[in-house]
């Protein structure tokens, strides 16, 4: 797979398949053919627009000190695999993705680590669009907001949405999900499931009787529970741990 | 190695244990007996350090030391090991991951992980796991019987020197709880000094494992010590069968 560190590539070409281009201040990444990619976008600057014109994998990740806002075209009925992995720290996360085609689909597991706000969009603009939202985020004394709202259009139809978000917590943090799904249409197939759970002591105790202590075991279950969102992106769990320093 | 004396262990108020005393020499395999609900895991939870019971009064001493002042991982770190009767499901932590992080947490010592992983792959084969156990989610999909094969290969792993079986047999089909019992009965042979104790209600298992001493567990304190012939006893009369002269002030 190929590895960009976007805050260092102001404009590249690879394979002539991914451009990113920086233009009145912004990037823009077409993903043109399919293929693989893994984007760093460590403390970006600057919005990310990512333009998808065939099936592709993509993988995010860096540390997020400030905001981070991404927008995400997706055309020709094309599927894209995303996932993001960010380490906030009391940061803004704005993520709008739009359907902008019939069977445009996207499959994004999204994970949080730290304290933030993030605002996930989705927006179903064709028929037969697909949208499959995983988010998990876990927290230790730290604050997480979650917005995800998800619409689709006046008299689009046969839309899949899917979302399930999940926040693990093994403290009083504040943590908060509001999962919305506006549809104008009865002919969707909707679901949505939120989850706020503290870390069950049971699992810590089952741990800490194997000689792990307590930090131990309750970091080997936030890494198990962040890192099991990442899909078909397994290789790089290690290299992700060390970058984020995790 | 332990002694636990006038041990007095409660939950909600409720007491569990009374009056419970239990020495356990190196080397030893002991078998706990008795009705459902009489504190049989209650006795291996509290030896483990779980605090959701309360301990009213007593002292558990193990090698000399207070128990009761150790932490959880202590205990396992001293050599301490529980098979649970239902292994927790932990999603997520992949069972390679935990095994390494636990071994090495026990041994204080960098892993080798050559070493480690032909001793897995040993374990693996005399055990009968299959290899993608190893890489899924801690017990997540595991049948009753794959989470007993797990749990015997931590043991393995950790290296423990007092092995506390809390029901290892149930969820076990014949053939598995062969396989587990003679993978204990090998550490065992090769660990002389490691004591077992064994919570059971089946002979199957105390025929793959043969103890040294038989206690039975009622109203919270052992009321009978004997050998194998007092499990055979109960196998064959029931629980109805022991007749303590505390029971017969009782009735």
């Amino acid at each position: 797979m190929n590895i960009i560190n976007i805050d260092n590539n102001k404009s590249i070409n690879i394979n002539d398949n991914v451009c990113i281009k920086d233009r009145n201040n912004k990037y823009k990444i077409d993903l043109l053919k399919q293929d693989k990619l893994i984007l760093i976008i460590n403390n970006i600057d600057s919005e990310m627009v990512i333009n998808v014109y065939d099936n592709f994998n993509l993988l995010l990740y860096g540390n997020i000190d400030n905001k981070l806002n991404i927008k995400i075209n997706i055309y020709n009925g094309s599927k894209l695999k995303l996932n993001k992995i960010t380490k906030n720290n009391n940061s803004q996360e704005n993520i709008e993705i739009n359907l902008d085609s019939n069977n445009s689909t996207i499959k994004f597991n999204c994970t949080y680590i730290g304290s933030l706000k993030s605002n996930v969009l989705v927006n179903h603009k064709f028929d037969n669009t697909t949208s499959n939202i995983v988010n998990h985020a876990a927290t230790n004394n730290s604050d997480i907001i979650i917005n995800i709202n998800e619409t689709v259009e006046n008299g689009i139809k046969n839309c899949k949405l899917k979302q399930y978000t999940k926040i693990l917590k093994i403290d009083n943090s504040k943590v908060l999900i509001r999962p919305i799904l506006n549809t104008r249409d009865y002919r969707v197939e909707a679901f949505h499931s939120s989850i706020v759970t503290n870390i069950n002591k049971d699992d810590i105790l089952y741990l800490m009787s194997r000689g792990l202590n307590e930090s131990e075991s309750i970091k080997l279950i936030m890494d198990g529970f962040i890192f099991s969102n990442i899909e078909d992106a397994e290789d790089e769990i290690s290299k992700i741990k060390e970058f984020l320093d995790i | 190695m332990l002694e636990i004396n006038n041990l007095n262990v409660s939950i909600d108020k409720k007491i569990i244990l009374d009056n419970f005393n239990l020495k356990i020499g190196e080397g030893e395999i002991h078998v706990i007996m008795g009705p459902n609900g009489v504190g049989k895991s209650t006795l291996a939870r509290v030896i483990m350090g779980d605090d959701t019971y309360k301990i009213n009064k007593g002292e558990i001493n193990y090698f000399n030391e207070n128990l009761l002042k150790m932490k959880v991982y202590e205990r396992s770190r001293k050599g301490i090991f529980v098979t649970y009767q239902h292994p927790k499901e932990i999603e997520g932590v992949a069972n390679m991951d935990f095994l390494k992080t636990s071994v090495t947490s026990i041994t204080n010592e960098k892993l080798n992980l050559f070493k480690f992983a032909n001793e897995v792959n040993a374990l693996k084969d005399e055990l009968k796991i299959k290899n993608n156990m190893l890489y899924r989610s801690i017990n997540v999909g595991f049948s009753g019987g794959e989470k007993k094969k797990n749990e015997i290969l931590q043991m393995n792993l950790l290296k423990p020197k007092l092995i506390i079986l809390d029901e290892l047999d149930s969820g076990l089909d014949v053939d598995s709880l062969k396989i587990v019992c003679n993978s204990i009965n090998k550490y065992l042979e090769n660990n002389k000094n490691t004591s077992v104790i064994i919570i059971t209600h089946y002979q199957k298992m105390l025929e793959e494992i043969k103890p040294d001493y038989v206690h039975v567990l009622m109203n919270g304190k052992i009321v009978e010590t004997g050998d194998i012939n007092l499990a055979n006893k109960i196998f064959e009369k029931g629980f109805d069968s022991i007749s303590t002269n505390e029971m017969k002030e009782q009735k």
